[in-house]
């Protein structure tokens, strides 16, 4: 899923402060598992707004709602109305939300969190990034442990010097080497020979650095005016 | 040929050195070093590539004043800060400059530096780095077009002795071999049995590996260096020797535990890289010591 | 207690507590929860919102919370909620969670009398 974090309250008040009525529009997906942008964070944060509203003399007018998300249109279209009764909707989508509300509204859109990564919950309470979307998995090579996102260098071929006894990160040394946990479990699986192999220099234009990318699939695609 | 390449290949026992290029313009001091106590005394001199992940002036263009001094150098080239372009070029200017030996390192990580906001670029690592210098000599750069003249370079990378676990430096160590390596500098080792255990099961490669040595400045350098640097242990014994030495005893205790590291461990490897960080006014006095 | 105050009470440990005492305190606003752990952060915002002066949340104490887990939750969400408050200008000591047993109303009144007049100390200090 894809992991965020909310923004200070007080960052978030000065994005809003310029608009008198305001629609918190929450994502039910992602967010809420990470407990950044759901239902309850969306209540939450509409109070805390209206207190620091009528302390500051602003009378801001804060509406509630949560979707079940963002990222397709079919769910951001009831909400149009709301939206467009606004001045301003704060998004507590991923950036990816915040950007195709902002496409189907005039109104502002302005986001309430920093998004993160793409990751699992390690626990609750705790989220950990997995994944960097590079387009070219070689987790059937690595024993299911990422060195995009789990190597603090991205190396293809690792690990480097930086790891300490306890298999920490020079980069962190709460953090475990990724490459020392490939190394690990390809040693308990008796794939050792994987990490003997060396790797190609990594295609970083099938990674989600550089242009943006796209991903269509033709036998999906139905344009309705051709139907009629 | 260079003169590292030609001492080892006549199976001389080599000493390198090292010098870190300054924050700034001012490269007298270091030239200075270089000519008064590294000149005629080690076979060459590594020059690192903003070291530590700390910005300073390019190990290029000191390895290009080092060659007009008189000074063979050691290009050293990290990862960390240049994609596969610019490294390739890097390489074609080192080969049009003169510089020959070249030492391949994926970098230390830009957090650690004094630029933790720059984007780390890590496009290449030490391994596909070598295979990269492979590929220039053969007249192709990775893009298979070839080139206008081909540069020819001595390939050099690192290996850490003392890292634990060991056994992926030495799966490490194997590829880098065959991605093109020739000889190896050591992470700094301060112990004779974890270099003999080390030795024992990469002798087989038959690549010449020179030994890291760092000069101990005081027991606490040695305690942070345990605690910081990874690859590095030093064992208490030397600890304490440090900690028993009045500070104004401590440049002579240095040289004395050093040298005595290198006479221990010198049978095991076919030379030494000695990185001063700083103390290198004391390098003759320590190859004096040491019978180098 | 002139001020408005919001009770959460546990009916395990506050509510019982407090059937001896209310009395004495006639104009706290009581609102009855099978957990400490069930009161939800936007919950507790909410009063604030309202008007509320103070809240205080009445639970077990950790070790013997029926749930298990809830007055543990309790008093992480109270420590949230106090973090946001300080972000948007509240004083903290609006907000209290206290733990004790059915068996302890003489301490539950001690309780709320000495939260009524840290509320009302936070609200003048808030006026200079």
């Amino acid at each position: 899923m894809i992991v965020a974090e909310q923004k200070p309250i007080k960052q978030i008040y000065e994005i809003i402060k310029p608009y008198k009525k305001v629609l918190i529009l929450g994502c039910g997906t992602c967010v809420t598992v990470c407990s950044a942008g759901g239902e309850k964070e969306v209540a939450t944060l509409a109070s805390a707004l209206a207190i620091m509203s009528k302390e500051l003399g602003e009378k801001g007018e804060f509406l509630q709602q949560t979707i079940e998300r963002q990222c397709d249109r079919e769910f951001i279209e009831p909400t149009l109305p709301a939206a467009n009764s606004c001045d301003a909707v704060l998004s507590l989508a991923c950036g990816a939300g915040v950007q195709l509300v902002s496409d189907m509204t005039t109104v502002p859109v302005v986001p309430g969190l920093n998004t993160k990564f793409m990751g699992i919950t390690q626990e609750q309470g705790v989220w950990t990034e997995n994944c960097r979307g590079c387009g070219d998995c070689v987790l059937h090579l690595t024993a299911g442990i990422c060195p995009v996102s789990r190597c603090s260098k991205s190396l293809t071929n690792g690990p480097c010097g930086g790891y300490n006894k306890d298999g920490k990160c020079e980069a962190d040394r709460e953090m475990d080497c990724g490459w020392i946990l490939i190394y690990n479990r390809l040693k308990e699986r008796g794939m050792l020979d994987n990490l003997r192999k060396i790797m190609e220099p990594k295609n970083w234009s099938l990674a989600s650095v550089g242009k943006p990318k796209k991903v269509i699939r033709e036998d999906l695609r139905i344009e309705p005016e051709k139907i009629k | 040929m260079s003169l590292l390449e030609e001492s080892l290949k006549q199976n001389k026992f080599v000493v390198t050195g090292e010098v870190g290029p300054p924050k700034g313009i001012n490269i007298a001091p270091i030239l200075e070093e270089a000519k008064h106590c590294l000149k005629g005394r080690v076979v060459a001199v590594n020059v690192t590539d903003n070291q530590s992940s700390v910005m300073r002036i390019g190990s290029l263009v000191i390895c290009q004043k080092l060659l007009e001094i008189g000074v063979e150098p050691v290009f050293q080239m990290t990862c960390r800060d240049r994609n596969r372009l610019a490294l390739q070029s890097d390489l074609l200017s080192a080969a049009v400059s003169g510089i020959e030996n070249v030492l391949c390192l994926t970098g230390d990580h830009i957090i650690l530096g004094d630029h933790p906001q720059a984007k780390p670029v890590f496009d290449l690592d030490s391994v596909t780095l070598l295979k990269t210098v492979s590929t220039l000599q053969s007249g192709k750069d990775l893009s298979g077009s070839n080139l206008d003249g081909t540069p020819k370079f001595f390939r050099g990378a690192v290996v850490a002795p003392a890292a634990v676990p060991l056994e992926p430096q030495i799966i490490k160590m194997e590829s880098k071999i065959e991605a093109g390596a020739q000889f190896f500098q050591t992470q700094a080792v301060f112990d004779a049995k974890t270099f003999e255990s080390f030795v024992k099961q990469t002798e087989k490669f038959k690549v010449p590996v020179l030994l890291g040595i760092i000069l101990l400045k005081s027991a606490a350098m040695a305690k942070f260096m345990n605690e910081n640097v990874a690859g590095v242990s030093v064992p208490d014994s030397l600890i304490k020797e440090m900690a028993e030495t009045k500070k104004e005893e401590r440049q002579k205790k240095s040289v004395e535990i050093a040298s005595r590291l290198i006479r221990q461990m010198k049978p095991l490897c076919q030379g030494i890289h000695l990185m001063p960080l700083g103390w290198g006014h004391l390098v003759p006095e320590l190859l004096t010591a040491a019978n180098l | 207690m002139a001020e408005k105050i919001v009770g959460y009470l546990c009916e395990h440990s506050g509510v019982p507590a407090f059937a001896e005492i209310r009395d004495d305190f006639k104009t706290l606003t009581v609102k009855e929860v099978p957990c400490s752990g069930r009161v939800e952060i936007p919950e507790i915002l909410k009063e604030f919102e309202l008007g509320a002066d103070g809240v205080i949340i009445v639970g077990c104490h950790k070790g013997s919370c029926r749930s298990l887990t809830g007055s543990h939750y309790a008093e992480k969400r109270v420590a949230r909620v106090k973090s946001v408050m300080k972000e948007i200008g509240l004083n903290e000591n609006r907000l209290a969670l206290e733990f004790l047993s059915n068996a302890e109303p003489a301490r539950l009144k001690q309780i709320l009398t000495a939260f009524s007049e840290s509320v009302n100390k936070s609200l003048k200090e808030k006026q200079k």
